[in-house]
C-alpha cells in the first residue's frame, strides 16, 4: 500500500516527536506522520533506570498521552522499520512492504546499543537497558537474581550498577579498557568513580573482556560469564553498556552522505533536498566547535527536533547548542559537556584530585587568536557544569584565566563575567 | 499565563529546558534548573521547554484557572 503525507518523520523518539509538535504549531493543516520502530508513544529513556528501581510507574515513563497525538493530528505508525529511501520519487519503503510518499522527510532514527557478539549472547536475562521491553526484562529477572555482571564502564553501566545495588544484587563490572571507563575518562577521573563504586560494594575488574556466556543447565538463561583471561563469574542477570551505533544501512543506496552519522550542515539539512536529520543519528556541523559532531543526549535530540522543524517549515534556523549530560548515582554526579575528545584539543586542564573525590577536566583549544573551552568532564562538581557550559556556548576567550583554571580556589563563574 | 515550578527532586540537569528557553530557565550550583526573573521567552517556547524535560520536572499551572496544564 502507498500512503501520502506532507511531513514524514522516521523515528518516534525525542527528536522526531518534538519536531512533529513544532511543525504542527507552524503549519496547522499539513499532514504529519511519524513512523516509529517501537510500538509506543514517546517515552523517556532517561527514566528507564527510575522505572527499573521502582521509583516511578510504567505509565509515568510516557511523555505524551494518546490525546496529544489526536489533538495535534499527528499520525503515529508503530512497528515501522524504514528499509529504503528513494529520493527521486520522494518515497520511503518500509520493511513490511508499505510505502510512504513525502513532501519533506525527517530522519530521526536515533541510535541503538552495540550488541556483544560472543557465544551465548542470545541467552535470556542479558539486557541492554534501551527500551521499555528491556526494562521489563530486567525488572522480572531482578526479582530472583542474586548475582549480576555488568559489561562496560559508562553511563549505561553506571545506571545498571545503581539499579543492581538497589535490588540487592551482588555485582561485578567488567571493563575491557585498562581502567574503568577508560574509553572516555583519564585515569584519575576513573579512579574517583571506581572508588565510589567499590565503596558501594560493587567490584570493578578492568582490562578483561567477555569470552562467552554460559547458560544454566537445561535452560536458556544466563548462568556464567567467562572472560578472555579465563576467569568465571556467576550471573543471574547481565547488563551490557558498551556504546551505541547508528543503524543507517537502509540508506546505503540512497546517495545520502554518511560519516559516522547522517551528515548535515548547521541547519540539519542532509545532502539530499527536502530530507533533514536530527538527534543521535546525525553528524551535524557544530557552529560552536566548528567541526562535524555526533551527540547522543536527550537535550540535543529535543533541541534539534525543535530547530529542524522550523527549517522544514521554511523558517530556516541554524542549530547552535552545547550538549551536556549528567548522571547522578550513589549521591555523586558525573557530567560530560560539549566536545571531550582528547585528540581534538590542544590542552586538558585538570581541577581537583582523587583525594578530593572531585575532578573536572577542561578541554581547551586554540582558534586563531582565541583560546577557548570546547568541553569538559565534571565529576562531583555540579556547580561547575553551568559556567563551563556557558563558557563553551559563548566562545569565551579564556587566555587571561588559563593559568588559574587548575586552581580550585578560582571560581569558574569568573570565566563568564 | 503560567505559574512555572521546577521539581528539584526530579530535575537531573539534562538542560533541554535551558536550550529551548534560555531566558526562562538556567542551571544553578547543584546543576538543577531554576527560574529566571522576567518573561523573556514566548509562551510556546516555555511550553515546549516543559514538554522537553525527560523527567517531567517542569510544572505549568494556568494562573487564571489554577489548573495544571503540564504534565
Amino acid at each position: 500500500m502507498t500512503r501520502q503525507t506532507d511531513f514524514l518523520i522516521i523515528g518516534g523518539g525525542a527528536a522526531g516527536t518534538t519536531a512533529a509538535g513544532v511543525i504542527r504549531t507552524l503549519n496547522p493543516n499539513a499532514k504529519i506522520t511519524i513512523l516509529s520502530g517501537e510500538n509506543y508513544r514517546l517515552y523517556s529513556r532517561v527514566l528507564l533506570p527510575n522505572y527499573i528501581r521502582g521509583e516511578i510507574t510504567r505509565e509515568q515513563l510516557f511523555l505524551k498521552n494518546p490525546m496529544w497525538y489526536r489533538e495535534n493530528q499527528i499520525e503515529l505508525v508503530g512497528n515501522s522499520k524504514a528499509a529504503k529511501l528513494i529520493p527521486d520519487q520522494k518515497k520511503v519503503e518500509l520493511a513490511n512492504g508499505e510505502t510512504f510518499l513525502y513532501k519533506k522527510l525527517l530522519i530521526a532514527t536515533g541510535a541503538s546499543p552495540i550488541r556483544l557478539n560472543v557465544p551465548g549472547a542470545d541467552l535470556e536475562n542479558i539486557s541492554y537497558m534501551w527500551t521499555i521491553g528491556d526494562a521489563d526484562t530486567i525488572i522480572e529477572a531482578a526479582k530472583t537474581a542474586k548475582r549480576g555482571v555488568i559489561i562496560g564502564g559508562g553511563f549505561i553501566g553506571l545506571e545498571f550498577a545503581h539499579s543492581f545495588k538497589e535490588k540487592g544484587i551482588e555485582t561485578v563490572i567488567l571493563e575491557g579498557a585498562p581502567y574503568y571507563w577508560g574509553t572516555r575518562l583519564d585515569e584519575k577521573s576513573s579512579r574517583v568513580l571506581r572508588n565510589l563504586l567499590e565503596a558501594n560494594g560493587i567490584k570493578v575488574v578492568a582490562g578483561d573482556q567477555v569470552q562467552e556466556f554460559e547458560g544454566r543447565t537445561l535452560k536458556r538463561v544466563v548462568g556464567t560469564v567467562k572472560t578472555k583471561s579465563g576467569k568465571k563469574y556467576e550471573a543471574d542477570l547481565v547488563g551490557i553498556g558498551i556504546g551505541i551505533r547508528n543503524d543507517l544501512e537502509w540508506l546505503n543506496d540512497s546517495g545520502m552522505k554518511i560519516d559516522g552519522g547522517i551528515v548535515t550542515n548547521e541547519y540539519l539539512e542532509t545532502s539530499i533536498p527536502d530530507v533533514y536529520a536530527a538527534g543521535d543519528c546525525v553528524s551535524f556541523y557544530d557552529l560552536i566547535i566548528q567541526v562535524p559532531h555526533i551527540v547522543g543526549t536527550w537535550g540535543n535530540a529535543t533541541t534539534q527536533g525543535a530547530v529542524v522543524a522550523k527549517t522544514m517549515c521554511d523558517v530556516r534556523t541554524a542549530f547552535e547548542a552545547v550538549s551536556a549530560y549528567t548522571i547522578n548515582f550513589f549521591g555523586s554526579s558525573c557530567s560530560f559537556i560539549g566536545m571531550t575528545e582528547e585528540d581534538f584539543v590542544d590542552e586538558i586542564v585538570v581541577r581537583g584530585s582523587v583525594e578530593d573525590s572531585k575532578i573536572t577536566r577542561i578541554f581547551v583549544k586554540k582558534y586563531n587568536s582565541q583560546t577557548r573551552i570546547v568541553g569538559a568532564t565534571v565529576i562531583n562538581n555540579p556547580a561547575e557544569v553551568s559556567p563551563l557550559t556557558t563558557a563553551v556556548k559563548n566562545r569565551v576567550d579564556i587566555a587571561s584565566h588559563k593559568d588559574r583554571l587548575s586552581d580550585l580556589s578560582f571560581d569558574l563563574k569568573q570565566l563568564i563575567g | 499565563m503560567w505559574k512555572i515550578t521546577v521539581d528539584r527532586d526530579l530535575c537531573i540537569g539534562a538542560a533541554s529546558c535551558v536550550a529551548l528557553a534560555m531566558k526562562t530557565f538556567a542551571l544553578d550550583g547543584e546543576n538543577k534548573a531554576i527560574l529566571l526573573d522576567g518573561e523573556g521567552d514566548p509562551p510556546e517556547m516555555v511550553k515546549l521547554a516543559a514538554e522537553s524535560c525527560p523527567t517531567k520536572a517542569i510544572i505549568l499551572v494556568d494562573e487564571e484557572t489554577g489548573e495544571q496544564e503540564y504534565p
